[in-house]
């Protein structure tokens, strides 16, 4: 039985970066016409993996074959010419011209050259054939990011790209959009081109995908056929063995118990003139989780700046445990046991350009044992980083490497590992597990709500309403910086706190 | 394997300098052939001025000396990401405090004299730099403008006092009295220029590694160097620590001036600095902000220094300024090479990442956190 050579096939693709093996022996084939899926955690190494066959950087061992003839991609010129379209999650257009000028603009150096009317004609064509439903004579920066990420494709399809690369395409489109860009998809394949559709989402591996690959920490774990997946299996193979825990812990609070933080006609100002938190009030109380909800940009993140003293209060006032902090000054609040999640990790969390031990010790230099009279204490420092990078799962090869150097999900548990790793009066956590795949998500939560059995007072902003449900035992809605309105999450519904967050204060 | 890694990168930073002024000493030799000299005989003049007896080195001792503490001290700002470009004010205003204790206060007794003058150079400098430090630090302003600034206000300070209070009847040359006797920097060889100041400067190259490496103030300023907004949020007082920071760097270059004064000319005279202030940024950044590395860089630029003198007066018609030639080429070379290294340093550490992950099999590492089984299904 002879079979056509796969359309592009990995063989034991391996790329370290600094303290991390990104790629490890990785061995994938893309059939024509197929849609396979790379799916893993964060920092799986699926967009290092793409980037690889792209050209963006040569891998350290292995070797990529084309239609069964082995080939060497120097750049993105090389990966373009054997057929080759990557689109990442950054788009690449020029905002000042037309989409149809975008996608003239990418053929230079092409064999299909095209006028900017022939470039109209042409867009129009491609569009019309696979759905794509975007204006070639209008400017880039006018369109929606669905609209773009349209004219991202069709400058990858007018080059006649056999092999599409995508990374995480529907990150940044609503449901709709994302379902439309799945039928797409599928158009495409059944032309024959092949997609590697690297995603995090298992509904949409499950959907588009024909196989779908597993890598976890830079491994290939293994291939399925989406047909015969299952949402159990796939999770297994991303994280590993998985335990049962209860999903919802038992509330432990107890009504007398003190109140730890307290919050009264709290203004804060806003970067942009005004006042982004008015007027607001709240107690939470020793072992208790109050949730935020509301619309982004309403206030949460000037709320939690100004519980942890980084942003000053323009009015009213925060006492923990009775004792009243004044704003601007994160040390103060430190001081009184406020441990802070800041919603911008990578501004304002780590120092990427210090090592982990030293980003970890940072906020506790001056004491004991860290420190005695003003002289750092090595042995102690290194304990201590050694101790919370096996607590918190830190991938790394040793406590010296650079902040800088670790993925990105990496470094969010740096932060975390540092902010919990006392038994903090107070938790600010603002988005906590943003931008973090379920595993991670998952030890985030237990992280919190382990400190809040210890007593800490939690409280946890985010966007996603089950989330909150689930952690929360009460829940207040933040809406064009006013409390909305203060719900227990034990009888609050999805749709209620939806009302709130539009603004409808409750009666 | 940690420890061959560090051995290897320190390796590095001694191997980089040292191939870097061979070549600039090459390239040099290439342009003094242009203009119909002999290579040979210029570097058998310097290397005699520069390390050919006792005497020469102990000249080039003396010439490292300012630029050594000053460089130490733009390193400890720099380490907070601040530019303390005006050492060479701070210089000159150290000098002034100095060569005022010294002759207004000469009954003190000569260790407590010497002391008080020296610590009346190092605050005079600390206060110079605390001024862009606090305008940095409450206002926002550059401190690259302002300290810039004042290293012209503080020359001409100086020239002031020595044109107008300390000025000398029938003196030629702007200057101040000698100190007396008492007030002088001992020298500790005879028959040589190497006084008591060496040994100082020995001793704050080990404070100033201390501060930066050992210290939780040098913690906290390589966290406001690396990302101010991280280090304030973790609770450290980024304002105070940039006036500090600036501060003690201003101190350093004080004592330069003061010690230049004490050790090396016996009085305060004007326009006594070609630019240590100014080479000591360059020094500060060839020795890689380290304390043990800005050693090495000063005392290659007092070699170079002392030796330009052997080319003087050896009077073969090579100008002296080739040795500031060289000086730049080294820099600009060392620059290079550590653009090259830190390709080859990446390279490595991802290799010997790869062989820590191969020794350890991904699925053999415990889980430690429990994640639950519900949560497998996305919302």
């Amino acid at each position: 039985m002879t079979e056509n050579p796969p359309l592009v096939r990995l063989e034991g693709v391996t790329k370290a970066y600094p303290g991390v093996v990104a790629n490890d022996n990785v061995t994938l084939d893309l059939r024509a016409g197929e849609i396979h899926a790379l799916l893993g955690e964060n920092g799986a190494g699926k967009t290092t993996l793409m980037g690889t066959l792209y050209g963006l950087h040569r891998p350290d061992a292995g070797r990529i074959v084309v239609e069964g003839r082995p080939v060497s991609i120097h750049g993105p010129r090389d990966a373009l010419a054997l057929g080759i379209g990557y689109m990442q999650q950054h788009f690449s257009l020029i905002p000042t011209l037309t989409v149809a000028e975008n996608v003239v603009l990418s053929l230079r150096g092409a064999a299909t050259k095209l006028s900017v009317q022939g470039g109209n004609a042409r867009v129009r064509e491609l569009a019309a054939k696979y759905g794509l439903d975007v204006d070639p004579t209008a400017l880039v920066e006018q369109l929606s990011v669905g609209q773009q990420q349209r004219a991202e494709l069709l400058k990858a399809l007018a080059r006649n790209t056999r092999i599409l690369l995508l990374d995480e395409p529907s990150a940044v489109l609503t449901p709709q959009e994302s379902e439309q860009l799945g039928l797409v998809l599928r158009k495409l394949a059944g032309s024959g081109v092949g997609i590697f559709l690297v995603s995090h989402k298992f509904s949409e591996v499950l959907g588009i995908g024909d196989r779908i690959s597993v890598l976890r920490r830079g491994r290939l774990v293994g291939t399925l056929d989406a047909a015969k997946a299952s949402r159990a299996a796939l999770a297994e193979m991303m994280v590993g063995e998985l335990r049962s825990v209860d999903k919802r812990p038992a509330a432990t609070m107890r009504q007398d118990a003190p109140p730890r933080l307290e919050v009264s006609d709290l203004w804060v100002p806003s970067e942009r003139g005004g006042f982004a938190v008015q007027g607001v009030d709240f107690v939470v109380r020793a072992g208790e989780v109050l949730g935020v909800a509301g619309v982004e940009g309403n206030g949460q993140v000037e709320l939690t700046e100004a519980l942890a003293g980084v942003r000053r209060a323009g009015r009213g006032t925060i006492r923990i445990d009775r004792q009243s902090l004044k704003g601007g000054r994160p040390r103060r609040a430190r001081r009184l046991g406020v441990t802070h999640i800041p919603a911008d990790r990578h501004r304002s969390g780590l120092v990427a350009t210090m090592s982990i031990e030293d980003n970890l010790v940072l906020p506790v230099a001056d004491q004991s044992p860290y420190s005695v009279l003003r002289v750092l204490k090595r042995r102690a420092i290194r304990k201590l980083a050694r101790r919370l990078i096996g607590e918190f799962d830190i991938r790394t090869p040793t406590p010296s490497v650079l902040a800088g150097a670790l993925s990105g999900g990496n470094q969010q548990k740096l932060i975390l590992a540092r902010e919990l790793s006392r038994l903090p009066s107070v938790i600010v956590a603002c988005y906590p597990t943003r931008g973090l795949d379920f595993g991670a998500t998952e030890s985030v939560q237990q992280a919190i709500l382990a400190r809040r059995d210890e007593g800490a007072a939690i409280v946890y902003v985010s966007v996603d309403l089950d989330e909150l449900l689930s952690l929360s035992d009460r829940i207040i809605v933040l809406h064009q910086g006013t409390l909305q309105g203060e719900l227990s999450a034990a009888v609050a519904t999805p749709e209620q706190l939806g009302l709130l967050m539009g603004g409808a204060a409750a009666a | 394997m940690n420890w061959q890694l560090r051995t290897r990168a320190a390796g590095l930073n001694v191997l980089i300098p040292l191939v870097a002024v061979v070549l600039a000493l090459a390239t040099v030799a290439l342009l003094l052939v242009a203009v119909g000299s002999n290579p040979l005989d210029a570097y058998r003049d310097m290397w005699n001025a520069a390390l050919g007896d006792r005497f020469a080195l102990s000249t080039t001792v003396t010439k490292t000396m300012p630029r050594l503490l000053a460089a130490l001290g733009i390193a400890l700002a720099l380490r907070a990401g601040l530019w303390n470009i005006g050492a060479e004010g701070q210089l000159y205003v150290g000098a002034l405090a100095t060569t005022a204790v010294a002759l207004y206060a000469p009954d003190l007794g000569a260790p407590f004299l010497i002391t008080a003058a020296l610590v009346a150079g190092a605050l005079a400098g600390a206060g110079w730099a605390l001024i862009p430090g606090v305008l940095r630090a409450t206002r926002g302003v550059s401190e690259v403008i302002t300290s810039l600034m004042l290293v012209y206000i503080g020359i001409q300070l100086t020239n002031y006092v020595l044109e107008g209070p300390w000025s000398q009847p029938g003196s030629t040359f702007p200057s101040s009295p000698y100190v007396p006797t008492g007030a002088s920097l001992p020298v500790i060889v005879g028959g040589t220029l190497l006084n008591a100041g060496a040994l100082v400067g020995l001793a704050l190259v080990a404070l100033a590694w201390f501060l930066m490496s050992h210290s939780t103030f040098g913690l906290r300023l390589n966290a406001i160097g690396g990302n101010e907004r991280a280090a304030r949020v973790a609770g450290v007082r980024v304002s105070l620590m940039i006036v500090l920071a600036m501060a003690a760097s201003g101190a350093f270059a004080g004592l330069a001036g003061g010690m230049e004064v004490l050790g090396v000319r016996g009085r305060l005279v004007e326009g006594f600095s070609p630019g240590y202030g100014f080479e000591a940024i360059a020094i500060a950044l060839l020795g890689r902000l380290n304390a043990f590395g800005i050693l090495g860089a000063a005392l290659l630029f007092g070699a170079l220094d002392a030796g330009s003198a052997g080319l003087q007066t050896a009077a073969q018609g090579v100008p002296a300024s080739i040795s500031q030639v060289a000086e730049g080429l080294a820099v600009a070379y060392v620059l290079v090479g550590l653009g090259l290294a830190s390709i080859i340093q990446r390279r490595r550490a991802a290799r010997a990442a790869l062989r820590a992950a191969a020794e350890q099999p991904a699925s053999g590492e415990p889980d430690v956190l429990p994640i639950p089984t519900e949560s497998v299904v996305d919302s």
